[in-house]
């Protein structure tokens, strides 16, 4: 037998200031094939542990490939027949041509040449300076927006960057522009985080012009997450290497939940939850309730292993209303778990939850691509929407859809069967609350200029209109400072910058 | 007739395909009965029918002449189809037993075909359960089925199903693995959103006392999630079904650990059918309206196999050299480490299959005036490879 050893020489992942504590840089998976194309082995490849193979001595020439969660692969001769003990580095110095922008590379797709140092022919950056960001938190029960304090931030003609420091709470990314739907994308929080936004070249109809890429550099776990948001499962099992690397991630769940989360999730989609014990998924959900995910991999564990009796019913239905209580989930994945449970568990649940079933419904409706990320379209946090809407903040549009004839009467149908108390269960009456969650997205007028915003807000004081209940449901919706003059509640805020310009970034 | 093959192999490990074709829908757009109150701007579709005949004959091929490319998996032979069609004209299928004519596709009809075959899938924990459907679909969060019938009652969502909820289903009845392909659109309609009582329920409910317990459960999608699905006009095989159908005829497969076998599961097939679309786009892409479909999959549980190939898989090969005026003077080849497999010096691509594996592509000028380009290590991956030689147009 003779051995290959597979190295990663990533030199622009390797920076010591970047990353967690513990954290071993990027890892990915490796297959050695012979000249046919079978796969004699796979293994894990990393910054600081290269994969070991021992090979046939029958076999003189081997391929090694190298896969990226983009499904860019590289793939290297090895030439066995001098050497005892071969190896194969591969590098980065194709494509780190910013320090600081490599770490996304392979995230983004094959055809992401704008990285490449030699071959640079990336689509601009430039028709997007106008585009704006703003973040949201999730804390008592509420999205509000923050103010964005960038630790750091990165340009080139490409792309734009900033490094964030989030706390212990869920958080948001939303985007937007004249030509760019608005759109949210869910960051991993407590710590450090970084986002970087470049121009997509997809051809995917549904990609957004944006691509919008995160980390928390939690890269080894992230990568796994990546692979299983493209249903890339064989990779994802190269990259566990064995199913106790995944029990090995969620027991670390004290030192990095979402780690652990990770694991839980990888778990799941294999269908070996039963791997660790029931009460490891209650200490999950139970200890981070800052992570609305964590709720809801407790519960689908709960449904996939059967309810057996009421007190499993009503754990599982609650768990699925705390997932939502809690604000979106951070990653895809959490995303189909929520679908499954709420497809389950609005057939037996009362009526009392239907506007829980109602609101997962609309965010499925209304979510898009952005990788293991949880990314979706609307307007306002709270009411994920399929209606795209473009402009500036304060000038927000419809596009694709026209208002539909008659949707007033609709409103009043989908509104008498929500208020029918005949309806017992949940099922019946979800589905009709989110037609009128949809509905309503098309009679939502344009937010008023600021010479007429008081006086609407005087005309609307006592009346029970959909365009006040609407303001008055988003508190930190911008066109509710404004009104500030009319409540004392208002009185003491303080307008704050609460976007910025991604031209902005890095200047 | 919905039962249109069985094998005899009763209990033994096998596998059950359910295929649905619907491309009547007397009730939508177009149709001969009373139209539909809300027909979604839905009308008559030509391919369906077309689809599903092209799917049944794929997997009786190697049963009604043996050696021939169809449905192979030692593992888990052919069982039994099911089978239900809606069109302007009868479908027949030819089977080992005759010629038969399929059932329409109402939702009384696949109500009844669903139950038989969810029964036979039931029958051994290492079967695999095919679903397939062409015809109408839309879809709010979760997917929604058309039956032939839609719209002939006032409660016209009685004549639908929900077919994600029947995956969640069925994943804690059956043991084995489950394949569903579903060729039909997946768009977000505002009528629907809108929609009164547009709540189909699933062809059967969730039993949430009992556990999950296939071993895998695979749905591929024809488009991704609110994006449409297409058909060629005129009554040819959907786009979606003929690339799952090259896929599945020797386009796709990894080989198994130390046997000389291929194996084909819904990671690779996925995968292939994806690249299948796009490389069809790419080749059509500047007529008009063309837009890629970029299919869309669910993957859980572990591998089994839907196929099990005993030859290497193929890989449709395709050279190219730019600027065009200068191919003419290079030879385009492709060479495996023993010979050169394909070779051509004309003004036009290289287009060949080949085995899957590392070859060297090129192009030379046999007069070495020009200067080579040549690819060495070229890892060849079923479906297809296209590459580009030389410099830009």
């Amino acid at each position: 037998m003779r051995s290959l050893t597979v190295g990663l020489d990533y030199k622009s992942l390797t920076s010591p200031k970047r990353g967690r504590e513990n954290e071993l840089g990027i890892a990915l998976p490796v297959k050695v094939l012979d000249a046919d194309g079978s796969i004699i082995a796979d293994a894990l490849t990393s910054l600081d542990r290269p994969a070991e193979f021992r090979i046939s001595d029958e076999l003189r020439t081997v391929f090694v490939r190298l896969a990226w969660p983009s499904g860019k692969t590289e793939t290297k001769r090895v030439n066995l027949q001098q050497n005892e003990m071969a190896k194969v580095v591969f590098t980065d110095t194709k494509f780190a041509r910013n320090e600081w922008s490599a770490w996304a590379t392979p995230l983004l797709n094959s055809r992401a040449s704008r990285f490449c140092g030699e071959r640079s022919s990336g689509a601009s950056i430039e028709a997007y300076l106008s585009v704006w960001l703003r973040i949201w938190q999730f804390d008592q029960g509420k999205w509000h927006q923050m103010p964005i304090n960038p630790l750091m931030q990165y340009k080139n003609d490409v792309a734009r960057q900033m490094d964030l420091d989030l706390v212990a709470k869920p958080h948001l990314l939303q985007v937007g522009g004249s030509s760019v739907p608005w759109r949210f994308i869910a960051l991993p929080s407590s710590g450090p985080c970084r986002i970087l936004l470049t121009s997509n070249d997809s051809k995917d109809p549904r990609a957004d012009p944006l691509k919008i890429v995160v980390t928390s550099f939690r890269t080894s776990a992230e990568t796994l997450l990546e692979f299983l948001a493209r249903d890339a499962v064989r990779a994802a099992n190269t990259m566990v290497s064995s199913v106790e690397m995944a029990i090995s991630l969620f027991e670390e769940k004290f030192h990095d939940p979402l780690a652990a989360l990770i694991g839980a999730y990888y778990l799941l989609r294999i269908e070996d939850w039963d791997r660790v014990p029931l009460w490891w998924w209650q200490n999950l959900s139970t200890n981070f309730p800052w992570i609305p995910d964590t709720a809801i991999v407790h519960c689908v564990r709960l449904l996939r292993a059967g309810l057996e009796d009421e007190i499993a019913r009503v754990k599982a239905i609650t768990l699925f209303k705390d997932c939502v209580d809690r604000g979106w989930p951070v990653y895809e994945e959490g995303l189909q778990l929520l679908q499954e449970a709420g497809s389950l568990l609005r057939h037996i649940s009362s009526r009392q939850d239907a506007e829980y079933f109602a609101k997962v419904e609309s965010l499925v409706t209304a979510k898009t691509w952005a990788g293991a990320a949880l990314s979706f379209y609307g307007k306002e946090p709270s009411r994920p929407s399929a209606v795209l809407w473009v402009g500036m903040p304060n000038a927000p549009r419809r596009r694709r859809l026209s208002q539909p004839a008659g949707v007033g009467e609709l409103i009043k149908q989908n509104q008498q069967v929500v208020e029918d108390l005949n309806l017992t269960i949940a099922s019946k009456v979800s589905r009709q609350m989110s037609s009128l969650m949809f509905a309503k997205e098309f009679v939502a007028q344009r937010p008023p200029n600021k010479n007429t915003v008081r006086k609407r807000a005087r005309q609307e004081s006592n009346s029970e209109s959909f365009e006040k209940s609407e303001n008055n449901a988003i508190e930190d919706y911008w066109i509710s400072r404004e009104i500030d003059d009319d409540t004392n509640e208002k009185k003491t805020a303080k307008p704050h910058v609460t976007w910025l310009l991604l031209g902005d970034i890095g200047n | 007739m919905t039962l249109i093959f069985d094998s005899g192999r009763g209990i033994a490990p096998s596998t059950h395909v359910l295929a649905i074709g619907v491309g009547r829908y007397p009730h939508l757009l177009g149709g001969d009965k009373k139209l539909a109150d809300k027909p979604m701007g839905l009308g008559q579709l030509d391919s369906p029918s077309v689809s599903l005949k092209a799917l049944l004959d794929w997997f009786l091929a190697p049963v009604m002449l043996p050696g021939s490319v169809g449905f192979t998996n030692q593992a888990a032979p052919l069982g039994t189809i099911h089978s239900l069609a809606s069109a302007p004209q009868p479908v027949n299928i030819d089977t080992p037993t005759g010629t038969v004519t399929l059932d329409c596709a109402t939702k009384d009809n696949i109500d009844n075909a669903f139950t038989s075959w969810l029964n036979v899938v039931k029958g051994s924990d290492t079967n695999i359960g095919v679903f397939y459907f062409c015809g109408h679909g839309v879809m709010v969060s979760d997917h929604y089925l058309l039956a032939e019938d839609f719209g002939s009652t006032l409660q016209a969502w009685t004549k639908a199903f929900d077919v994600s909820s029947t995956i969640r289903a069925v994943e804690r009845e059956v043991n084995g693995a489950l394949y569903f392909f579903l060729d039909a659109c997946r768009e977000v309609s505002r009528d629907l959103a809108l929609s009164v009582g547009a709540n189909p329920m699933a062809l059967m409910q969730a039993d949430l006392t009992k556990k999950v317990i296939r071993k895998a459960s695979v749905c591929i999608s024809a488009t991704g999630e609110g994006e449409l699905a297409f058909a060629p006009p005129g009554g040819e095989v959907s786009r979606f079904s003929k690339a799952l159908l090259r896929a599945l005829s020797g386009f796709s497969g990894i080989k198994s650990a130390g046997q000389p076998v291929w194996e084909v599961d819904g990671e690779t097939l996925a995968s292939a059918i994806r690249k299948i679309l796009e490389y069809e786009w790419e080749k059509t892409q500047s007529q008009k309206g063309n837009r890629l479909q970029v299919c869309g999959q669910l993957i859980n549980g572990s591998s089994v196999p839907l196929l099990r190939l005993l030859t290497t898989p193929k890989v449709a090969v395709e050279i190219n050299y730019l600027p065009e005026v200068m191919r003419t003077q290079y030879e385009l080849y492709i060479q495996s480490t023993q010979a050169k497999v394909a070779q051509i010096r004309e003004n036009k691509c290289l287009e060949t299959e080949v085995p899957m594996g590392v070859y060297t592509v090129g192009a030379v000028d046999p007069n070495g005036v020009h200067q080579s380009d040549i690819r060495p290590d070229e890892d060849l991956r079923p479906p297809c490879y296209n590459l580009e030689l030389g410099g830009q147009a």
